[in-house]
């Protein structure tokens, strides 16, 4: 079987434990939290760190905790509990969607929104065993030089593949970071970065605590449509988080998020601009799954070919816009 | 004839009890290689080829050899310089002058631990000087092409084995004359198709322990499908005496073909022999994915004729499967695709050929059902595009063309028992064939026949004094459930006792019941053949000590329960224990496979260069599928499968529908999802991540129906039961995607983006061409 490599395991005994711990060890420490997507990529000495601190025993950044000014999610909630949740499902829908086809059951209960919403990018040329990837003589993202999808990009094109990310987007939600300098809060919308290699705005020394959904107005909906080629395991070769207001007949805001076609979701303010003002009309979903479409450049990364994922794009926009739009 | 069971109707077998083995792997009990633990044993690690083709100019060891840690290194330099024992003799131990595959094993090393066996692993100097590799069947057989072996001329091989070039098996079926029918004919369809390659997919990845014993003998401990003949093969390789080499095979993590051949074992008994410590080589799945013996890619092209009538008039195939770096078993899956092509169809011209190639790839293996899911997909659905041609229902259309009973084969073998017309009739009925479909729906039917295997195979059954029945047998239980299932259910029947009360003691060769192994789905057939004999033999002992006890005539005496006691007073009578301690302690018995021998040929001046073409028992199998096809993605959800097989008699039902269930999710991954995939250095997706099996998550709703037609070869009438059930599903899967999409699907698997293409190509030909312009360049 494929090992572990060595490294020293220290379970964080409080959040102030943990951030001291990555200030003090720097670059070579790491957290886990489930730990589905670390230890799978350490086995592929894709990561090597010296340290590992534990979040796990943190259980009181497990919670989903509802309010009048909306719901916040504990980084270390699992993705079955937040999947089981009553009120993410009746008010957040998207989300319970997104968390609900992550991988597997099993993975689910182990796994956690913060480690889905910091899940490590993915590319066909990367995620490889050390062996495979050292014939082909590596890439910039571990332990080589150049791009091997695009071998004349400056940067690691690979893909962020989190079902929860494009859908907090959408919903517009807060993530509040712990680090050595204190707390602070980031909308989802700026914590991603469209670098393979350097996927979040959150420096190596924070830790991500929480997820803050804002309180919807009435009259908001939001799906989310994901394309994989089984129905576990699988992660999203596509991705559609859609999130719309209506007011009396007539849209008055719409979020169009799209991932795993670029290293950060990718929002499509041209698919906004198309619903905005309009009564949802089928006309509307169309030119709205049209920009979705222009918007997309996936790379070829990633399973399926570009041509194929670059079609579902516009199939898949317009099956979470119908899922939206009134009288659905 | 089938042996009538004993006291006239059957009480055990036909009725369903849990496998012995099912307990232990549910608890997580069962010891499998990798749980073993041996005091003071060395890790192990394999050095394999990063180049899908390269010449190794020199190797050296002497670095890696002065590490910390290091044990032993086996290398070209250090093992015997003979070729490995299949019928073209291609192949080495370790590479010698070429290495012909990214993945395969140029040296091994053993150390203190597994850290230290790689460090010296990367500290072993290979020159590799990099050639280019030939990585398709198309470059393969291209004037000119470089040859994967250079030195073909020189191999050895068996009589009648076609070895040119890069063509390394060729086979031909012939009869009457295609050409004119062809030309004859009312209307002649072509279909081509090509195949992915595919692994067996079993979870526990190889691994074996090596140690050397004081008597100068080998001990090997593994997980194969065939530990005697790969103790022989090991035996005789190292120059070892036979009697002093011993395989103990453990708890096996699923097979499917891939571990009929020795892998981890080979490597592990090479450095095992230059230490004095036991050496232990676990493949990581990584490792296992690049040692695979794939099931083969290829592809194929039939033409038939078919009269007005819906006659079929003649047949021609070719296929050209992927045999990748050496020729191993891979010549098996040739041989049954002409076999399989044609029938079980009236054609009374055939021309049908099969070819295996070489390529710097991995080494196509016997995958359950060599060729089987391949050639049953091709033929399925041409058959369904020329039913459609003449404009007939494809149950009508294959009714219309079926054997009967006492035609023949391809091959000219007269045919007995042919349930091809029932089997398929009760997959239709089960399917609701006829019904009305809603749109994006479809359903398809397939049916095809297969072969038994009778093996050589030994047991013995004994009955102790304290009441226990033991079974030995040297069949391995790889999952199948042929050992666990079938074996006490037979010995259950004539001991009158229950299946679970059967102790099993499997596949060690130092228990000396010789097994020829797990494969062509042989395992009932023959260890049942060899069980059943020593059963009897035991019964009849046990039957004479009652005579004497119970003073009672033979005939009047009944065994049931655990006892034997005289007819009509069931408390005169003594039990299974007492009636062995009578016999001074143990009633026991030895039974082997009785001398089967393989049907005649009334024509064998049509065969060329074939030598497989009489069928031991043949058996019929038919699929029906349903199937939803999203017409936006090109996603197909199967919803239902079932399979009708025609299993002679059904010894282990229970075990056969799990044969049947298992069959038909391992054609749901070929037909969909289940596809190799071969970049510059190799394999892309070893890992199960992304080598897309089907989860509990995709498997339909699957519905076994048992069809009993007893062989008059079988024990007890059975017909081999293993490998049918993975042939037909696939097939039918594709004839349903066909008609939920009226386009047949010609190249497996059906990815949602082939299904998606093969619409946007049909909707680009009915409406407006320009509305796809540069997806249709590349469908077909």
């Amino acid at each position: 079987m494929l090992r572990l490599p060595p490294f020293a395991y220290h379970p964080a005994a409080s959040l102030e434990d943990a951030v001291g711990m990555l200030a003090r060890y720097g670059w070579r420490a790491l957290v886990v939290s489930g730990g589905t997507d670390l230890f799978a990529n350490m086995k592929q000495r894709l990561f090597t760190p010296e340290v590992v601190v534990g979040l796990r025993p943190l259980r009181e950044l497990s919670y989903v905790r509802a309010s009048e000014g909306g719901v916040a999610i504990g980084a270390l909630t699992t993705l079955t509990h937040i999947a089981e949740d009553p009120v993410i499902e009746s008010r957040y829908p998207a989300l319970h969607e997104a968390v609900s086809v992550i991988s597997t059951p099993q993975l689910r209960n182990m796994g956690t929104l913060g480690g889905n919403i910091c899940l490590d990018t993915r590319c066909n040329y990367y995620n490889q065993d050390y062996d495979w990837r050292r014939a082909l003589g590596f890439c910039m993202k571990k332990d080589g030089q150049v791009c091997r999808v695009a071998p004349k990009s400056p940067t690691c094109v690979a893909v962020n593949s989190s079902d929860s990310a494009p859908v907090l987007i959408a919903y517009g939600a807060t993530l509040r970071l712990a680090g050595p300098e204190g707390r602070r809060e980031v909308p989802a919308a700026e914590f991603f970065r469209n670098d393979g290699m350097r996927p979040w705005c959150k420096r190596p020394d924070e830790i991500l605590t929480e997820v803050r959904l804002p309180a919807l107005p009435a009259g908001t909906r939001a799906a989310y449509r994901k394309l994989r080629l089984r129905n576990a395991i699988d992660f999203p070769i596509l991705g559609v988080a859609v999130m719309l207001q209506v007011e009396a007949g007539v849209c008055v805001r719409a979020r169009v998020v799209l991932n795993a076609v670029a290293s950060k979701p990718v929002e499509v303010p041209d698919a906004a601009a198309a619903l905005v003002g309009t009564d949802l009309n089928p006309r509307a979903l169309d030119e709205a799954a049209d920009a979705a479409y222009a918007a997309g450049k996936p790379l070829d990364n990633t399973s399926g070919s570009i041509p194929y994922r670059k079609r579902m794009l516009r199939v898949f926009a317009r099956r979470a816009l119908a899922a939206c739009a009134p009288g659905s | 004839m089938p042996e009538a069971i004993p006291s006239g109707g059957r009480s055990v077998v036909g009725t369903r009890h849990p496998r012995s083995d099912a307990v232990a792997k549910v608890r997580g009990e069962a010891a499998y290689v990798a749980d073993l633990t041996f005091p003071g044993a060395l890790e192990a690690a394999v050095l394999r080829s990063p180049h899908p083709f390269a010449r190794i100019k020199r190797i050296d060891v002497s670095r890696a050899a002065s590490l910390p840690g290091v044990a032993a290194i086996a290398y070209a330099g250090n093992t015997p310089a003979i070729p490995l024992d299949f019928a073209i003799k291609d192949q080495y131990l370790f590479a010698r002058t070429y290495a012909r595959y990214a993945g395969e094993p140029v040296a091994a090393v053993a150390a203190h631990t597994k850290r230290q066996a790689e460090a010296a692993l990367a500290a072993i100097d290979v020159d590799y000087e990099v050639l280019t590799p030939v990585l398709s069947i198309d470059e393969a057989l291209a004037p000119g092409a470089p040859l994967v072996h250079p030195q073909w001329r020189t191999y050895e091989r068996s009589a009648g084995r076609v070895l040119r070039g890069n063509v390394c098996g060729y086979n031909r079926i012939r009869r009457g004359n295609v050409e004119r029918a062809l030309k004859r004919a009312w209307a002649v369809v072509e279909s081509r198709f090509t195949f992915s390659a595919g692994i067996p997919g079993y979870l526990e990845p190889r691994a074996a322990v090596a140690r050397r014993e004081p008597d100068g003998g080998l001990t090997v401990w593994c997980g194969s499908q065939s530990p005697y003949s790969n103790r022989e093969e090991l035996a005789a390789f190292f120059n070892l005496p036979l009697d002093k080499v011993r395989f103990v095979n453990q708890f096996v993590g699923g097979a499917f073909g891939g571990k009929i051949l020795l892998a981890a074992e080979w490597y592990a008994a090479a450095l095992a022999l230059q230490c004095d410590r036991p050496v232990r080589l676990v493949f990581s799945r990584h490792e296992d994915g690049l040692h695979v013996f794939a099931r083969h890619g290829g592809r194929a092209l039939i033409r038939s004729g078919v009269a007005q009538d819906g006659g079929l008039t003649a047949m021609q195939a070719s296929f050209v499967f992927d045999g990748g770096a050496y020729s191993g078993y891979g010549n098996g899956a040739a041989l049954i695709a002409t076999m399989l092509v044609s029938a079980p169809y009236r054609i009374p011209n055939l021309d049908l050929e099969a070819t295996l190639v070489y390529t710097n790839k991995q080494i196509a293996g016997p995958v359950r059902a060599p060729g089987g899911p391949q050639a049953t997909f091709a033929k399925e659905v041409h058959i369904d595009e020329v039913a459609a041609r003449v404009g007939c229902d494809p149950v009508t259309f294959r009714l219309r063309n079926m054997w009967d009973e006492e035609d023949e084969s391809p091959a000219g073998q007269r045919l007995r028992g042919v349930s091809a017309k029932r089997v398929l009739q009760a997959a239709a009925d089960a399917i609701g064939w006829g019904t009305p479909c809603r749109p994006n729906r479809g359903r398809g039917i397939a049916c095809s026949w297969w072969f038994s295997s009778c093996g050589r195979s030994e047991a013995r059954v004994e009955v102790r004094a304290d009441g226990s029945v033991h079974v030995t047998s040297g069949n391995p239980e790889v999952g199948t459930g042929a050992a666990t299932g079938s074996l006490p259910i037979i010995v259950a029947e004539h001991l009158g006792t229950s299946p679970g009360s059967v102790f099993l003691h499997l596949a060690d060769t130092a228990d000396a019941a010789y097994d020829s192994g797990v494969g062509g789905s042989a395992s009932t057939f023959s260890a049942g053949w060899a069980v059943l004999a020593a059963a009897r033999d035991v019964r009849e002992q046990l039957l004479s000590v009652a005579e004497h006890a119970l003073e009672a005539r033979r005939d009047d005496i009944v065994i049931g329960e655990g006892r034997l006691f005289v007819r009509g007073s069931p408390e005169h009578g003594i039990s299974l224990g007492e009636a062995a301690a009578l016999a001074g302690g143990v009633v026991c018995a030895t039974g082997a496979t009785p001398q089967i021998d393989d049907p005649s040929l009334e024509h064998p001046a049509r065969l060329e260069h074939h030598e497989f073409a009489a069928w031991l028992a043949p058996s019929f199998t038919a699929s029906a599928a349903e199937v939803q096809v999203d017409p936006e993605t090109g996603r197909v959800t199967v919803e239902r499968i079932v399979t009708a097989q025609d299993v002679g008699t059904a010894i282990d039902p229970a075990g056969i529908e799990g044969q049947i269930e298992g069959g038909a999710v391992q054609a749901l991954g070929f037909a969909l999802s289940e596809e190799l995939q071969f970049g510059p250095h190799g394999i892309m997706n070893t890992g199960l991540g992304d080598y897309l099996m089907p989860t509990i998550a995709d498997a339909p709703d699957i519905q076994p129906i048992i069809i009993e037609s007893p062989s008059h070869e079988g024990p007890l009438g059975a017909k081999g039961v293993g490998e049918p059930p993975v042939t037909t599903p696939g097939a039918a899967i594709g004839n349903a995607v066909y008609h939920a999409t009226g386009n047949p699907p010609h190249d497996v698997p059906l990815t949602p983006e082939r299904v998606w293409r093969g619409l946007a190509q049909s909707r680009a030909d009915t409406t407006s061409a320009a509305e796809f312009p540069h997806e249709t360049a590349k469908t077909r």
